[in-house]
């Protein structure tokens, strides 16, 4: 199983090593944890598990609040 | 004085000889005439007398007909005037109706663009404060958020899923 982890472009490796730690926890130790950067996301991650998109970026929480106002 | 008598009787009889003499000769030479004259007199007053009641029959007649005729135009004329107003109260009551529709449309329509421009500025103002405000709070974000934050961030989701 791969999971792809995507985290602000300027953190720590640390973070990413977090998350992975976390995963592999939940998901088995045989899981590939593959790591890519985003400049927009600013905080939080993106992880792709089974095709599904779990966002906890804070770029997805703005967009929220932005939609939110815009209502 | 000296009087005879039989001069006298002679006398009166010779009177009453020439009254009723000149009685037959005025009998039959002025009473025909005059009688004639008076019963032609007569016919001819009855006859124009008639004949003014039958003019004054007459212009009674046609004061009457004029009188109905007066009165006939009259209704006819209150008849028409009645329909002229009913007929121009009718076109009116279509013409107001028509302006009030018109009228009630346009300011539906008036008030659709007056409240959808309000909306318009509404939402292009939300837009902008959206904008303003996200732009604001990304830049703050971006300068604070550090990997503690992003921890925090990633515990939470952990938590949950």
């Amino acid at each position: 199983m791969t999971i792809t982890v995507k985290v602000p472009k300027n953190t720590e490796q640390e973070y990413f090593e977090y998350i992975s730690k976390k995963l592999k926890k939940k998901y088995g130790e045989e899981t590939v944890i593959k790591k890519e950067t985003d400049g927009d996301i600013i905080g939080g991650f993106i992880a792709e598990i089974d095709g599904t998109v779990y966002d906890t970026s804070i770029r997805s929480k703005l967009d929220e609040i932005k939609k939110a106002i815009k209502k | 004085m000296d009087i005879k008598l039989p001069e006298i009787a002679v006398d009166l009889l010779l009177n009453i000889i020439n009254v009723i003499v000149l009685f037959v000769i005025v009998k039959a030479i002025v009473y025909k005439p005059v009688k004639k004259f008076l019963d032609d007199r007569t016919l001819r007053i009855k006859e124009e007398t008639e004949k003014a009641q039958g003019m004054l029959d007459s212009a009674n007649e046609t004061l009457n007909r004029k009188d109905e005729l007066i009165n006939e135009g009259k209704i006819k004329g209150e008849e028409l005037a009645k329909e002229i107003i009913n007929e121009a109260n009718e076109n009116a009551k279509i013409i107001i109706d028509s302006a009030k529709k018109e009228a009630d449309e346009k300011l539906k329509k008036t008030n659709s663009e007056i409240e959808a421009s309000k909306q318009k500025m509404i939402n292009s103002s939300k837009d902008e404060i959206a904008e303003l405000a996200v732009n604001i709070a990304e830049r703050i974000l971006q300068r604070e958020t550090n990997d503690k934050d992003n921890k925090k961030i990633a515990d939470e989701f952990f938590s949950e899923v």
